[in-house]
């Protein structure tokens, strides 16, 4: 038996079926996480990100329109209230990018390799160091494989806008890239 | 040229394969269309050369980014997320249901408890010291949907209360019309009998402590815990 739609689980779980519901967040909630956790660097924030993100679909369910796909809007709720959260962030504490860089790579068991555990922390820090639209374009397009046209619905923009933004946060990535780990830590 | 202007076109490095020469956006995110991009590589192999090896830089940090996506997986401090996030959604609906019921139920209990308060001053037939309970027998025919429902009805109810046994030709909606001769209360100096005023004044101070206890407890009750008022 096929499992349901993305819209079927929609239409039950407005119903009142919280099974349903609890169908598309199984389904979802990895994909939502990582999500968060490019954009905000560390897991606890990216955890209450993907944890209000669920939340509100579930509030607004009788809105979505079910013409769209389901998994774009939901990445549209996580990514907007990740760059709200960096601007609070940035705003409230002053905290240097570089601090939450460090959070970040903090060791933790994830089953991966020491080097891949490390690459991943330099990928993070560098992210951290983007402007917050160029970063949600990165992690969406890069660490996501989310396609242009997609992400262009997920922001509100139009595709050609994704793909300029694409290529700028690419080539900011590298700036930063070489200038905190040297020409020569060609890792990327 | 200024090499200014060459790290202007280098900026627009690579071009997506995709791109029109006159692709809307890209001139006010880089300063340059893409057909001038084009155009000005074109007037320089090493250029083009540099950027065909711009475009496999590209293309090999895709690829490790890549990577990184498949070998992920959750970690710990996701394990329970889905319980955690159906304990949050779930009681919401009901949490709300209750909250108006209560806030509702409260109001027509206020309503009902006035119905009834009033019904037992003017039903001066029977003992004093009966209290104010739902165990009034007038309270089973009162409506219970809303507040407004239980205010509007309260005329009917009114009329439906027995009119109490006074003396012929006294009312207790004409209760100005009492003889003013007839002596009341301490004036009477205890002598004269108790009139229909009388009654309906000492019954009222009788109740009112009672009164003032039910409405007490129902403002207790109704006051929401802290945390339920501004749920989902």
């Amino acid at each position: 038996m096929s499992s349901p739609t993305d819209a079927e689980l929609v239409l039950r779980a407005r119903e009142g079926d919280a099974d349903a519901f609890r169908g598309l967040v199984d389904r979802y909630q990895q994909r939502i996480f990582w999500v968060a956790r490019g954009m905000l660097g560390n897991d606890e924030d990216a955890r209450d990100a993907a944890q209000e993100a669920f939340i509100r679909v579930h509030r607004h369910l009788d809105r979505f329109d079910l013409g769209m796909r389901f998994y774009t809007w939901l990445y549209q709720i996580v990514v907007n209230l990740s760059i709200d959260q960096i601007r609070r962030r940035k705003k409230r504490q002053g905290v240097s990018l570089d601090v939450v860089g460090d959070v970040a790579g903090s060791p933790q068991d994830h089953g991966e390799g020491i080097q891949q555990q490390e690459l991943r922390t330099r990928v993070q820090s560098v992210l951290d160091e983007l402007p917050p639209k160029y970063k949600a374009v990165m992690v969406l397009s890069d660490l996501e494989g989310i396609s242009a046209k997609q992400i262009a619905d997920m922001t509100g923009t139009t595709h050609a806008t994704v793909r300029w933004r694409h290529h700028r946060a690419r080539k900011l990535f590298r700036e930063a890239w070489e200038k905190k780990f040297g020409k020569e830590s060609h890792v990327l | 040229m200024s090499s200014e202007h060459d790290d202007l076109f280098w900026a627009a490095l690579p071009l997506p394969p995709d791109c029109a020469d006159d692709e809307p956006g890209f001139a006010e995110e880089f300063g340059v269309t893409p057909g001038e991009v084009r155009a000005w590589l074109a007037q320089d192999p090493e250029r083009q050369r540099r950027a065909t090896e711009l475009e496999a830089e590209f293309a090999a940090d895709l690829e490790t980014l890549v990577q990184l996506r498949e070998d992920r997986e959750l970690p710990p401090i996701m394990k329970g997320f889905t319980d955690r996030v159906m304990s949050e959604v779930q009681p919401a609906a009901p949490r709300g249901r209750l909250l108006v019921l209560r806030r509702y139920g409260l109001a027509a209990a206020a309503a009902l408890l006035f119905a009834v308060t009033v019904g037992a001053i003017w039903g001066s037939s029977g003992d004093s010291s009966r209290s104010l309970t739902a165990e009034e027998p007038s309270a089973p025919t009162l409506p219970r949907k809303s507040s407004a429902d239980v205010l509007n009805a309260l005329p009917e109810i009114a009329a439906s209360v027995p009119t109490p046994e006074l003396r012929p030709g006294v009312s207790p909606r004409n209760m100005r019309s009492l003889d003013p001769q007839v002596p009341v209360g301490r004036a009477s100096g205890g002598a004269a009998p108790a009139t229909a005023g009388d009654l309906l004044l000492r019954r009222f101070l009788e109740d009112l402590p009672n009164l003032r206890d039910n409405l007490e407890e129902l403002r207790r009750a109704s006051e929401p815990a802290e945390d339920e008022t501004f749920r989902f």
